[in-house]
């Protein structure tokens, strides 16, 4: 039922939770999971350099700690962990021992989108993805990731809080 | 994880979709499954008020028990013989609302439902169940389409 599993992360503490949430879910079915990350171009706050390839420790082990503790992360900390996210993700992988695993990074300026069609030529089961947490008005206001991928998506999509 | 999980039914199609998915995640994780239905009743009236009322609540809300056992029923004859442990529950209310209180009392891990497909403006507008269980729920929430 669940062959293929696509997690969309942005860095934030819960969207690691669900990658574990989708790590456990894969480990009963035997599934694949394909982690996707979206860039945003030109958004100068979340801008990647690539000379920081190898993810600062003391993030990992903070974003480790508010998963569990559900805080905020600081602006800083938060625009670290957007560009480290898949080094991140693929260290959660290790640990977890999970095997049948792939990261793909996209850029994009339209993360609901680029989600919802990855998931279609994925060709995959589910989509995972956690939540910003804005209120009801707010996220239709603002527009909200998770909602929009929740009405266009082809498949089952899994928010996890 | 998806040790107890609540779905929502409607009697619709697209619950019944949810429910079938709800199905196999129990299966996997040899889960117990908690399905709901929420009737709404049309007739606010109190217990203390006059004894006419009375009358024509039960009336009413007979209807509503009908369509909710309706509800139940039809996903009974889906879940007998698949051996899962099950529990039926019936509730007055806002669909939502009392999901998030089942999900209290039973402290349950996940919750299962159906999309209407409407999108956020329309599901907003048309009180959509899906997006504001997305919106509240402190616990993962699997919306089927």
């Amino acid at each position: 039922m669940l062959n293929r599993i696509l997690v969309s992360i942005d860095g934030s503490p819960l969207s690691f939770q669900a990658l574990d949430f989708a790590m456990g879910l894969g480990a009963a079915c035997g599934s694949e999971i394909i982690v996707l990350h979206v860039a945003v171009p030109f958004d100068l706050s979340k801008l990647h350099s690539y000379e920081m390839e190898k993810l600062e420790d003391d993030i990992y082990e903070k974003i480790k700690k508010k998963a569990t503790s559900k805080e905020e992360l600081t602006e800083d900390e938060k625009s670290k962990a957007e560009a480290g996210a898949l080094e991140v993700a693929k260290k959660k992988a290790a640990e977890a021992g999970y095997k049948t695993i792939l990261f793909k990074e996209v850029i994009d300026n339209e993360p609901a989108k680029t989600i919802v069609h990855q998931a279609s030529i994925l060709k995959a089961d589910a989509i995972v993805m956690g939540t910003s947490g804005l209120g009801l008005m707010s996220a239709a206001l603002l527009g909200s990731v998770s909602g929009k991928v929740v009405s266009s998506a082809p498949c089952p999509v899994i928010i996890v809080r | 994880m998806l040790k107890k999980v609540l779905v929502l039914v409607d009697g619709a199609e697209n619950s019944f979709r949810a429910l079938n998915y709800a199905i196999e995640l129990c299966k996997l994780s040899a889960g117990e499954l908690i399905v709901m239905t929420s009737v709404k009743t049309e007739m606010k009236v109190t217990a203390e008020a006059a004894p006419l009322d009375q009358e024509l609540r039960t009336q009413a809300n007979n209807e509503a028990v009908k369509t909710g056992n309706k509800a139940l029923g039809s996903a009974k004859a889906v879940l007998d013989g698949s051996g899962i442990s099950v529990q039926y529950i019936l509730e007055f209310g806002s669909p939502a609302a009392m999901a998030m209180k089942t999900v209290e009392k039973f402290e349950c891990d996940t919750i299962v439902v159906g999309s209407r497909g409407l999108g956020t403006i329309k599901g907003i507008l048309s009180d959509s169940v899906s997006t504001k269980l997305v919106q509240d729920a402190h616990i993962p929430v699997i919306v089927i389409k």
